[in-house]
């Protein structure tokens, strides 16, 4: 149950028991939100009653939950209409300009809600609001002025409705109230295209997050590089690589009797890498040097696949042949080269751990 | 309750909603200064305040800098590999050793200069916790107003993120809003939003884009997202010597208030602004409805006279003499390096003053 039925709740019960009704004293009390909705029974008179924006929201709901934006319309007029007989023919008159104001504007609201019609599919329903969100007058709802007055339609141009302490409070009443049940049901009409918005909100920061989390890491010039278009709102497809350093191992050798294992500092120079639509995966190759702490460095061509990298690298052999015959190897992202560099450590681990209980047998 | 105030930081370290503790109590501190509020509720709790937080996007590139750095000169010098260190300038980039460059003008620079890695998510974030709310409160039969606090070069990123969100279809924006004025009134704190501006397309702009007064002619078709907007500014704030915020041709809902007290060293710090019934009451006010009548406000915002913090009075005016020449010495530029080369130097005065005065306390 939202807040208005909830109000409306306190309302309905409260009403036959209630002491005689006070009327409300300032325009705080009548056009305030959170002072109209905290409107106590023993607070609304009882002709008011059927034209708090709690009732008149329950009146409306199965119109509203439906769609039907054509009879949503009518009936704010209507409602609007049928509170104005609460409204004292003197202070009716001495405010018409006000009330005539307001009441075309609901001609128009009730216009524009006729393009609202019953559709159960929220794609449909998001394509009518966004067909017809520019035409809805704005702030039809009351909102409070820095200087305590309350201000209706204050976005719409040459249309500014203001109230303050000095209009009869039947007046703001009628203003108001049925201000805050038409906004109140813009609201309601609209969510789908709220909840579409916040979807879609969260799909780009999702392929953010994936971009960001699981895709390859970037030093501050290779953002720079990398750093396209302000506008686009997903993240890049591909990710140039640019002096890139990282830590990883090479086994190499010149022969397989005598392979070497060493960590190495990896510079790729440049390179390239794309992702899928999601961003969770990428691949891609680059430009590499191998430098090692007693070798020279080593060059070659690194493949990247998500998390893992394996290149192939050549160094200058130490014949006279030098580059003729090279020196082969290949070289492993940290990540890769620990899994690989693991594996004879946890096999010889597993040996002894049935040896030691074998002979305890 | 409808009236939400989003608090937004500017730059610094800022790692969780906490932030805005000292915000929301200097709000009730100086609320409590009005009748209003002398029986009631302190002002944090008459309306909803959220604070916004994007500072996560900053230190998520400065923190993975950091540790590839370290770990590339771990194994440096493990393996004692003769390689330069290349990346040692980014050692300590990482949030638990951020300090002046890394805390402050990094910030600017990569929002800045850094382009779509940086600031798309975290516009993208902004947006997504604004109309969280906003929704929040809609959906549960709400007529939600909203406000909008923004300090610094979180101006810059509430203008931009506004911009955004106006600017794509695909976020559907107009039909969130639909019915209402998006942001009833917003209050900047030392706008930078001009000098970090994108320079196109126009509706990115500080004074083209939507974030303009309702009010005010639409541009290109759109009509501006601001009920009503209040900029503040302090004389001896360097950071607004930069291409100043000044629209022209806003006169309906546009009200700029150039402020000369001083309080602590720190003439930028939000706090500081916030103390000034030039600055606190259009907020309160408007947030809340006009619960301070004219004449309490007139009455307080004439006879107001700032607290000094501190005991090294004569420091402060030490730091108020630089800042006038420092002034001069800026006065036309218009580059955002201008801006943050500014910053470092202001940063760095400050930083002195605390340190004499610390000596001279101890002395």
């Amino acid at each position: 149950m939202n807040a208005f039925a909830k109000g409306l709740a306190g309302v309905c019960v409260c009403a036959a028991t209630l002491p005689p009704p006070a009327a409300a004293q300032t325009v705080r009390e009548d056009c305030r939100f959170d002072d109209v909705m905290g409107l106590t029974a023993d607070r609304i008179t009882p002709r008011w009653q059927e034209w708090h924006p709690a009732a008149v929201m329950v009146r409306l709901r199965p119109l509203i939950d439906e769609n039907r934006g054509e009879e949503v319309g009518r009936a704010l007029r209507d409602l609007f209409a049928g509170s104005m007989a609460n409204v004292p023919a003197t202070a009716r008159a001495a405010h018409q300009a006000e009330l005539d104001d307001y009441g075309r504007m609901l001609d128009s609201l009730a216009l524009v809600l006729r393009g609202f019609t019953p559709n159960a599919d929220p794609v449909e329903r998001v394509r009518q609001i966004d067909g017809l969100a520019a035409d809805v007058p704005r702030d039809v709802a009351p909102q409070m002025s820095p200087d305590g007055e309350a201000e209706i339609l204050r976005g719409e141009p040459g249309v500014h409705i203001t109230l303050d302490d000095g209009h009869p409070s039947d007046v703001r009443r009628a203003l108001c109230w049925s201000g805050i049940a038409a906004e109140v049901v813009i609201n309601e009409l609209g969510a789908a295209a709220r909840t579409r918005t916040l979807a879609e909100l969260d799909r780009l920061l999702g392929l953010w997050e994936n971009f960001v989390d699981r895709g390859y890491s970037q030093f501050p010039w290779e953002v720079l590089l990398n750093r396209g278009d302000e506008l686009r709102l997903d993240p890049p497809r591909w990710q140039r690589i640019v002096l890139h350093p990282s830590v990883g191992g090479e086994i190499s050798g010149d022969a397989l009797s005598r392979l070497r294992r060493e960590n190495a500092i990896l510079i790729e120079v440049f390179g390239l890498l794309h992702y899928n639509a999601s961003r969770t995966s990428y691949g891609g190759a680059s430009a590499v040097a191998s430098i090692t702490e007693e070798r020279t460095p080593a060059i070659g061509l690194l493949g990247h696949w998500n998390w893992a990298a394996l290149g192939l690298l050549a160094r200058r052999g130490e014949t006279p042949e030098r580059w003729r015959r090279p020196e082969l190897g290949i070289v492993l992202s940290l990540d890769l080269y620990d899994l690989v560099s693991g594996v004879p450590a946890e096999y010889e681990a597993t040996v002894q751990r049935i040896r030691r209980a074998a002979t305890a047998n | 309750m409808p009236a939400v105030l989003f608090v937004v930081h500017g730059m610094g370290v800022h790692s969780d909603s906490s932030w805005a503790d000292p915000v929301v109590a200097q709000l009730d501190r100086v609320a409590s200064r009005y009748d209003h509020f002398a029986a009631g509720p302190p002002f944090s709790r008459q309306a909803t305040v959220v604070p916004i937080t994007y500072d996560r996007h900053f230190a998520g590139w400065l923190d993975r800098w950091s540790g590839s750095a370290d770990e590339l000169e771990r194994t440096i010098v493990e393996e004692g590999i003769g390689v330069p260190d290349i990346t040692g300038w980014l050692r300590g980039a990482g949030e638990e050793a951020r300090n002046g460059f890394w805390t402050h003008v990094v910030d600017v620079l990569l929002y800045r200069f850094f382009g779509s890695q940086v600031a798309t998510p975290l516009r993208l974030d902004v947006i997504r916790q604004i109309a969280g709310k906003v929704d929040e409160l809609k959906t549960g039969g709400q007529v939600v107003e909203t406000f909008i606090l923004a300090h610094s070069m979180g101006t810059a990123v509430v203008h931009d993120s506004l911009a955004l969100f106006a600017e794509k279809p695909e976020l559907g924006a107009h039909s969130f809003f639909m019915g209402g004025t998006p942001v009833r009134a917003l209050f900047t704190v030392a706008n930078v939003s001009r000098v970090l501006e994108r320079p196109s397309p126009p509706s990115f702009q500080a004074y083209q884009s939507v974030v303009r007064p309702a009010a005010t002619d639409p541009v290109q078709g759109s009509r501006g997202w601001i009920g009503r907007f209040y900029n503040f500014g302090h004389e001896l704030d360097p950071f607004l010597w930069v291409r100043p915020f000044r629209p022209v041709g806003w006169a309906d809902y546009w009200q700029e208030t150039e402020l000369r007290h001083v309080l602590t060293y720190n003439v930028h710090g939000y706090v500081e602004y916030l103390d000034h019934p030039s600055v606190h009451i259009p907020i309160i006010n408007n947030v809340l409805g006009g619960v301070i009548p004219r004449s309490e406000a007139d009455e307080k915002t004439a006879g107001y006279r700032p607290e000094l913090g501190g005991d090294c009075e004569e420091e402060l005016h030490d730091l108020v003499a630089d800042l006038h020449v420092l002034r001069e010495a800026y006065r036309g530029r218009t580059e955002p390096l201008e801006l943050i080369k500014l910053g470092a130097q202001f940063y760095g005065r400050v930083k002195r003053a605390q340190e004499r005065c610390r000596t001279e306390l101890e002395s």
